[in-house]
């Protein structure tokens, strides 16, 4: 067994979510010899690694091929113990299987096709949140967005941007997303709606996470990991702020609170969320950013939010998006649908599975272990 | 029974959108300007004054935009007058009110806070209406209209009223954001064929 086949076997352990012990009840090889196998430190005979790609959904020529060995970035998240290490592991895992998939079939990236130079990077002062500003508005028209256009669809605008764009529907603490760098693609995971009403993540937060993991991309580049939640907290409000001027620039949107009589209420922000895809209460942090409304106002706004009970749920409904281009790519080789994955996974060795984990946008099923409140509660009217 | 033409019952919504725009908006102004002097929070009534103060500048604003011309009446009332079916003129005041347990609405009065009459130049007959709000969380809630049937007297009394006609203070929010799904992608569209089977990264 080579080294690299030791790093595919913990790699997709990793992704499907297995510890050691489990992957060693799944494919009846001891646990001490998993553990010895993913370090390298024995070989193993034929027979183990069918047994073991049979427990990791591949084929026995996937864990023996050489690998590129994948080298990724570790995502910056807040609070970083309340995301569980296991789901991360995962997550980073699972990019790493899916980019090696993607270089395996020779799939075209977009920023090859656009011959990117790669994502417009900030080089300037993490601190000078004006510079931020400035340099969300350089990103937006890097993707082709015009000054005052609306982001019709975040993801695509990501897509386009150069990123990879996965769906998770793994529990990861408070967090819808998470981006890193896998073999220096840009990674964005974000969280895909649920028919579990608890789970569910309306489109408007979809499309902040989306903005907000692409501002860890171009700003944190070379930011270290933080190192309490001080800095946590610093890092998570930059990305915010960059969020937040990517999808609501600043002039435009004081333009359009001006054509609507320019009063801050939660009559005029849910109209500007009807055109802009953005939170009611992310508009007044918005406002309060581009210095319309005071803190005391800021206050009032959030009362009245909590007295209507937004906090849970805002009115005027935003659609969840759908990121294409694995899919796109995979159809253009091997053909649209399911077939195509099919193909596709076969030529690479693993489950279709895991393509269809990729490629699927469509909202998660509840578990079978969770009863739904909620929708227990509406079937009995 | 009165009856409001659609005309006037939009009219009548503007009036109390606008009310509740200015509260939502500036009503938390009243908290601040009362912490300027801890003297001002001792009797409660300079809140309720200035809430008064935010609710009249909405009346007045709404009443204008929706071409009611509101004006201050006699004994710093605020009102304005409008045709109403059958051909008679309502008008209406400005007032405070409660809601109660049972949904039902009190307004404060005496004997004085009677209006409307019979024109002296034109002998069109004005029927008194309040044009009433309640104040939830130091902001405008409920907002309504009904005729003034009667005062009952006492210290204080309180206005008799008819049907109660509840205004859309917030309209419903219908709309919704559908995001851009055929928004395209370089390279990956049906006619790109020629540039799909480049190398990977």
């Amino acid at each position: 067994m080579t080294e690299m086949t030791s790093a595919r076997v913990k790699r997709l352990r990793l992704a499907q979510n297995l510890s050691q012990l489990e992957l060693a009840e799944q494919s009846g090889v001891a646990s001490g010899a998993i553990s010895m196998i993913e370090s390298g430190a024995i070989d193993v005979p034929e027979s183990a690694i069918a047994a073991i790609a049979r427990a990791l959904d591949c084929e026995p020529k996937y864990l023996e091929r050489p690998s590129s060995g994948t080298v990724s970035t570790r995502p910056l998240l807040r609070a970083y113990a309340d995301a569980p290490k296991r789901a991360v592991d995962a997550i980073e895992a699972d990019n790493g299987v899916a980019i090696d998939a993607a270089k395996y079939l020779g799939l075209t990236l977009v920023a090859n096709v656009l011959d990117h130079t790669g994502l417009p990077l900030f080089e300037g002062d993490l601190n000078d949140e004006i510079e931020i500003e400035q340099f969300a508005l350089q990103v937006r028209t890097s993707a082709g967005l015009a000054p005052e256009s609306v982001v019709g669809n975040s993801m695509r605008t990501a897509e386009r941007l150069g990123c990879v764009v996965l769906p998770i529907d793994s529990a990861m603490g408070r967090h819808l997303g998470v981006s890193m760098r896998t073999d220096d693609v840009a990674v964005i995971r974000v969280s895909r709606p649920s028919h579990v009403s608890g789970l569910s993540i309306p489109g408007d937060r979809q499309r902040f996470t989306v903005a907000h993991e692409l501002g860890h991309l171009v700003l944190h580049h070379s930011t270290e990991q933080p190192r309490n939640p001080a800095q946590a907290a610093k890092v998570e409000r930059e990305a915010n702020r960059f969020a937040s001027a990517f999808l609501v620039p600043g002039d435009p949107v004081l333009q359009d609170l001006s054509a609507l009589g320019g009063k801050v209420t939660l009559t005029t922000l849910s109209k500007l969320k009807e055109k802009w895809g953005f939170a009611i209460k992310a508009f007044v942090i918005r406002f309060e950013q581009l210095g319309v409304i005071d803190d005391d106002h800021a206050r009032s706004l959030y009362k009245q939010i909590s007295a209507r009970k937004w906090n849970k749920s805002e009115p005027v409904l935003v659609g969840n998006e759908s990121a294409v281009w694995m899919a796109r790519a995979i159809g253009k080789k091997y053909g649209s649908g399911p077939a195509g994955l099919s193909a596709a996974a076969r030529e690479v060795g693993i489950s279709s599975s895991y393509f269809e984990r990729w490629t699927d946008w469509s909202p998660a099923a509840a578990p079978e272990n969770v009863i739904d409140f909620a929708a227990v509660k509406a079937s009995r009217g | 029974m009165v009856y409001f033409s659609e005309e006037l019952r939009s009219s009548l919504n503007l009036v109390a959108h606008e009310m509740s725009e200015v509260s939502n908006e500036r009503g938390y102004r009243v908290s601040v300007a009362l912490e300027l002097d801890e003297a001002f929070i001792g009797s409660g009534r300079s809140r309720s004054s200035l809430q008064r103060d935010l609710a009249v500048d909405g009346f007045m604003l709404g009443g204008s935009r929706a071409g009611l011309s509101p004006y201050k009446a006699g004994g710093g009332a605020y009102e304005f007058g409008a045709e109403i079916l059958g051909s008679r003129m309502g008008v209406f005041r400005l007032r405070k009110a409660r809601q109660l347990a049972d949904g039902s609405f009190r307004v404060v009065a005496n004997t004085a806070s009677t209006w409307g009459d019979i024109d002296d130049d034109t002998l069109i007959v004005e029927i008194p209406f309040v044009f009433g709000y309640t104040m939830t969380e130091g902001h405008v809630g409920v907002v309504f209209v009904a005729e003034v049937t009667g005062v009952v007297i006492g210290n204080p009394g309180e206005l008799i009223l008819g049907p109660i006609t509840l205004l859309n203070a917030t309209p419903p929010t219908t709309g919704g954001f559908v995001p851009d799904e055929d928004e395209g992608l370089p390279g990956m569209e049906d006619d790109d064929d020629d540039i799909v089977d480049s190398d990977a990264a």
